[in-house]
């Protein structure tokens, strides 16, 4: 039997793959957006440190530019290094 | 569900948790908080001062209807160990009550934390100092001042106002004897209401 698709809806989904649901910094969950963003995405993504904690990109980068940080990872105190894939 | 509707005349937002779980929970949420959002009192959002970030802003709503929907707000029945004094008329200061852990020297006594939020929060720690009659802590001045290096140089925007309660208490319920620290007079005498974030601490131990 042969038949021909005439027509096909075709859906996706997507989500970030990280270990937490939520931004441990903007408390917001990763599939949204930070708190400064409006659309979800990449324009949003987010940022993998070496110690495997998974942050907004732009929620890190505030932090890492604060005095305070002293380069340390919110979560663990480690030293902060985006893990490069 | 939460349904959302401007207070007329006012700039503010009014969410009433009318229960079942529609909410997004965050972690170690369980099955009976919606009715115990349901019977505190309307969270009402107040007005962010100008000085604050949309980040500090949308940072501490979140906060603010976490704790409302854990039911642990001055209206909550039975009243938790630790609750937030509602409601909240500045975003940039709240007032938290804890309660000294039973079988602890602090059993049964009450305590007022004041925070006070930079327009940066939380990459900013907050100003935690405690009101009224602080307790007796070697790492509490009699100014409320605390020397707890989580608010100053070990913040970490991963901190809350809920977590750093948790810690204050925790570091009242650790210790073996109630005395104010060695230095309180000098200190509290040099400090005349200075913010505690302008002091240089030295953290002794980091075990309490």
């Amino acid at each position: 039997m042969r038949c021909r698709i005439t027509r096909a809806r075709l859906v996706a989904a997507w989500t970030w793959n990280a270990n937490d649901d939520l931004c441990g910094i903007c408390r917001l969950p990763f599939d949204g957006t930070c708190n400064a963003c409006k659309t979800p995405g990449d324009d949003c993504p987010l940022a993998l440190g070496e110690c495997r904690h998974a942050f907004h990109l732009h929620c890190i980068l505030k932090w890492l530019s604060s005095e305070t940080s002293r380069n340390h990872c919110p979560l663990c105190r480690q030293e902060w290094q985006f893990q490069q894939r | 569900m939460e349904t959302r509707s401007a207070v007329s005349g006012k700039e503010t937002t009014q969410i009433t948790p009318s229960g079942r779980g529609a909410t997004r929970a965050p972690e170690g949420r369980h099955a009976s908080v919606g009715a115990a959002a349901a019977r505190d009192a309307t969270l009402v959002f107040p007005e962010a001062p100008k000085r604050m970030s949309p980040m500090a802003t949308r940072r501490l709503h979140k906060e603010l209807s976490d704790w409302h929907l854990s039911g642990r707000t001055a209206e909550s029945n039975p009243q938790p160990a630790i609750f937030l004094e509602t409601p909240v008329t500045r975003l940039d200061e709240w007032f938290v009550s804890l309660r000294g852990v039973e079988s602890t020297l602090y059993a049964g006594e009450v305590y007022r934390l004041r925070f006070r939020f930079p327009s940066d929060y939380p990459i900013e720690a907050p100003e935690v100092v405690f009101l009224g009659n602080p307790p007796v802590h070697e790492h509490v001045y009699s100014n409320g001042h605390l020397c707890l290096s989580i608010l100053y140089d070990n913040w970490s925007p991963a901190l809350t106002v809920n977590s750093v309660a948790l810690s204050i208490q925790s570091m009242l319920s650790s210790a073996t004897q109630k005395r104010r620290p060695p230095d309180n007079d000098a200190y509290v005498r040099n400090c005349r209401g200075r913010s505690p974030k302008h002091t240089r601490w030295l953290f002794h131990d980091d075990g309490v």
